[in-house]
């Protein structure tokens, strides 16, 4: 098999789920299916705009960001209903599960769509016949379709999967390049927006071939850097290797939410914090780092919105500490007129393991009487590795709960995911 | 229409800087004024702020025909005295104005109206003791540095005083870090506790009685009051029970060194620099040796520092991570030329102590795990 892959060079997977979340509802309920269905914040509330939607809800027109009254209009009988992340959550883990028996190396990009660098799967069956393998098993197991793009890098399998939806597997070689990428609309690539494309119809590139013989001064001085880079892409060169570890650069945690009412009652208000230091911490702990700067955020009913931030003495990622540290940063710069929106957000994020804590005269007998202990778990994991050993409360086996919250929309869950690994 | 001939000139502005000083900061409320109280040849010019009420009083620097009671706002007023010609000084009280008169220059300044202007704490007879006046304000702005910054726990907000009968402990925490003093009682008093001086309060103390030889306290149920010649003084203190941290503070240590503190507080500084400001973090280890050392090493994203200094006496090896900026605060409260550091344990308090005989101060410090 293994003649099947390349003797230099990579073989990279794009796994791409389509509509995934109005997916994930046909799959919950499979009466949805093929019936016109659209995903939308809180669709009796002021958030109503759709998130994504069904391939038969896009025949009408309805598109993604459409607010709900409009894809209304252009189709009558759709099906709407409120986003459930909890579910989507639990899918995509799913979905990388699965890729991560193909290979060790997946890349998560979002939560429906990531990179498989198969290069060394070969014993698993040809990247056609893998990638075959993949789109059958997610739908035996998750009742869940997705595209897949295969390519020597990241770009082209990115390019490859757009290219046939739903459920295509499209391979796309170097040598396709001049046939296949290159007819198309340079807005048509990944990386360049509609910004970008006006930018580049302005100097003449058109299509990506134009983009690919294009001059490089020129580029540089209308894109900066990325414009090099692109024309890079454009000519099938992408180095960037499949990183299982790029999602855990992130700089802050955040959740924060719209008030269903505007609310000056500081009781409630508090309510809600408390509600969104839980989720921070658990989202804090699933990742194994501490907050050293805490930030409030307030959008009052004018839609003023400030943000306020206090340095802390020590790190902190416990529900409790959290809520301490918001109240005081609320309370502070809280000027009592009714409030829409209430957010959290944890910065200057620290490893849990390099976390420093600041002693305290008050306490710090009970820490001494942990030293040894300290020392001893120390000593395990320098000699069995960080991970034989850690600390219950850190340990974040509680798939269940619902972390994040409307606007936290990002790649925490997939922490889970690196976890299971570690645990291994 | 009164008017008042200051005849001393500068005694008064001092005597109006004092009182100014204690002024509320809050430039719209009443109290960012002083009330001024001038009868004959006397002088009396009061303040207040949200703790501390002062009077200062003066004979002979003044001379007023009947009596006159105003409110002028205090910074201003102070800052117009200070600045203003060669000549006889004159202060023509009208109404709802004074002008301040020299020569041929006049400026006039608003009055507040007098009887809004909140009365005086009244001095309160209680527990007395006797200081001197230097021994005491330099002892206290030495440890006022650790008081806590933070409301989470207000006791911590100002400085503890205690007494023994002999002399006063003064100390101050902010829960990672310590400073304590003491000061001589002049005659035999009671013992008492749990007199804690918030930490605004106690920088005005300071600057009143910096020059009074000998200065005489009382304390009552929530205020302490001072009264010497030409000054009367009170703070509220603060509410609560004062943790007792004679436990907390180790007699035993691991490992002690003695060193140069301007030597130390150099090398500090250099490390603060190159840490920049997120990282105040570094690493405190004793080598020891033929040539015992102290090194200091940290770093951050782009810097690496590394300082070794040379120690007169080493214990054995330790190794400990410190704030940086903490140890500085309690190296500059110190005026000896060598200093001790004392090292409980790695996760226990370290004590600076100032390396000379019958040391009564001292610095404590929590390490960082």
């Amino acid at each position: 098999m293994k003649d099947m892959y390349p003797k230099n060079g990579r073989v990279i997977l794009h796994v791409d789920m389509n509509s995934f979340y109005a997916s994930v509802e046909m799959a919950y309920d499979p009466s949805l299916k093929g019936k016109p269905l659209a995903i939308a914040g809180n669709p009796e509330e002021r958030r109503g705009i759709i998130v994504t939607c069904s391939y038969e809800a896009r025949k009408f027109g309805v598109k993604t960001t459409m607010p709900l009254w409009e894809a209304k209009k252009l189709c009558p009988n759709l099906i709407v209903k409120k986003p459930d992340f909890e579910r989507y959550r639990a899918a995509s883990m799913g979905m990388f599960e699965l890729l991560n028996q193909f290979s060790k190396l997946v890349e998560p990009v979002s939560i429906d769509e990531g990179y498989v660098d198969i290069t060394d799967s070969h014993e698993l069956g040809s990247p056609l016949e893998i990638a075959e393998q993949i789109q059958k098993q997610l739908i035996r197991q998750l009742d869940l379709p997705c595209s897949i793009g295969i390519a020597p890098n990241k770009f082209l399998a990115k390019m490859a999967s757009d290219m046939k939806k739903p459920l295509g597997i499209t391979v796309l070689r170097k040598r396709d390049i001049p046939t296949v990428l290159w007819p198309m609309e340079a807005g048509e690539m990944h990386g360049v927006g509609k910004k970008t494309a006006e930018k580049l119809k302005n100097i003449g590139v058109h299509t990506i071939a134009d983009l690919a013989k294009a001059n490089e001064i020129q580029l540089k001085s209308l894109l900066g850097i990325n414009g090099i880079r692109l024309k890079e892409r454009a000519n099938g060169v992408d180095n960037r290797l499949v990183d299982p570890d790029a999602i855990s650069e992130f700089k802050s945690i955040g959740n924060s939410t719209t008030l269903p009412k505007d609310i000056s009652n500081q009781q409630e208000l508090f309510k809600v914090l408390d509600r969104l230091a839980e989720k921070v911490s658990v989202r804090l702990k699933r990742k194994k780092v501490m907050a050293t700067t805490l930030s409030i955020t307030i959008r009052y009913k004018d839609r003023h919105t400030i943000t306020r931030s206090k340095k802390l003495l020590n790190p902190v990622s416990t529900q409790d500490e959290i809520l301490k540290m918001a109240k005081q940063i609320f309370v502070s710069h809280w000027t009592g007129h009714p409030v829409r929106l209430l957010g959290i957000t944890g910065t200057d994020l620290v490893e849990n393991d390099q976390a420093v804590k600041q002693l305290d005269l008050f306490s710090y007998e009970k820490d001494a009487k942990k030293e040894p202990l300290i020392n001893t778990v120390s000593k395990l994991k320098e000699k069995f590795g960080a991970h034989i050993i850690e600390q219950a409360s850190n340990l974040s086996n509680d798939k269940k709960q619902q972390i994040g919250t409307e606007t936290s929309f990002n790649k925490d869950f997939l922490q889970v995911e690196k976890m299971k690994k570690q645990d291994d | 229409m009164t008017n008042i001939k200051i005849k001393e000139t500068q005694a008064f502005i001092d005597l109006v800087g004092r009182a100014a000083n204690v002024a509320s900061k809050k430039p719209d409320s009443i109290r960012s004024g002083i009330m001024v109280n001038a009868k004959e040849n006397k002088i009396a010019v009061r303040a207040m702020n949200e703790s501390v009420s002062v009077q200062v009083d003066a004979i002979d620097i003044t001379e007023t025909e009947g009596e006159i009671d105003f409110v002028v706002p205090a910074k201003l007023f102070l800052d117009m005295i200070k600045k203003l010609p060669k000549g006889d000084v004159e202060l023509v009280i009208e109404d709802k104005k004074m002008d301040i008169v020299v020569g041929k220059s006049s400026y006039g300044i608003s009055t507040y109206a007098v009887d809004e202007f909140p009365q005086a704490v009244a001095y309160e007879e209680g527990t007395i003791f006797q200081v001197e006046g230097p021994t005491f304000a330099e002892s206290l702005s030495a440890v006022v540095y650790a008081c806590s910054e933070s409301e989470a726990r207000p006791i911590l907000t100002g400085v503890h005083i205690l007494s023994n009968g002999k002399y006063l402990t003064l100390i101050a925490t902010d829960s990672v870090r310590l400073a304590a003093n003491a000061v001589p009682i002049i005659a035999p008093t009671e013992e008492f506790k749990n007199v804690v001086v918030p930490k605004t309060s106690v920088n005005e103390l300071v600057t009143l009685i910096a020059d009074q030889k000998k200065v005489e306290f009382s304390i009552s149920q929530n205020q302490l009051s001072l009264k010497t010649e030409g000054i009367t003084f009170t703070t509220r203190l603060l509410d609560g029970t004062f943790p007792d941290v004679t436990k907390l503070i180790p007699s035993e240590f691991e490992s002690e060194v003695v060193l140069h503190k301007d030597e130390l507080l150099k090398a500090l500084d250099r490390s603060k620099t190159a840490l920049g400001p997120k990282e105040k973090i570094a690493r405190f280890s004793v080598v020891e040796g033929t040539l015992p050392t102290l090194t200091i090493e940290g770093k951050t994203d782009i810097t690496k520092i590394f300082e070794e200094l040379f120690v007169d006496e080493a214990g054995v090896g330790i190794s400990l991570k410190l704030n940086v900026h903490y140890l500085m605060n309690s190296l500059n409260s110190m005026s000896s030329k060598k200093v001790r550091l004392q090292f409980g344990g790695v996760a226990k308090p370290m004590l600076v102590r100032p390396e000379v005989e019958g040391a009564t101060q001292f610095g404590l410090l929590l390490p960082v795990r």
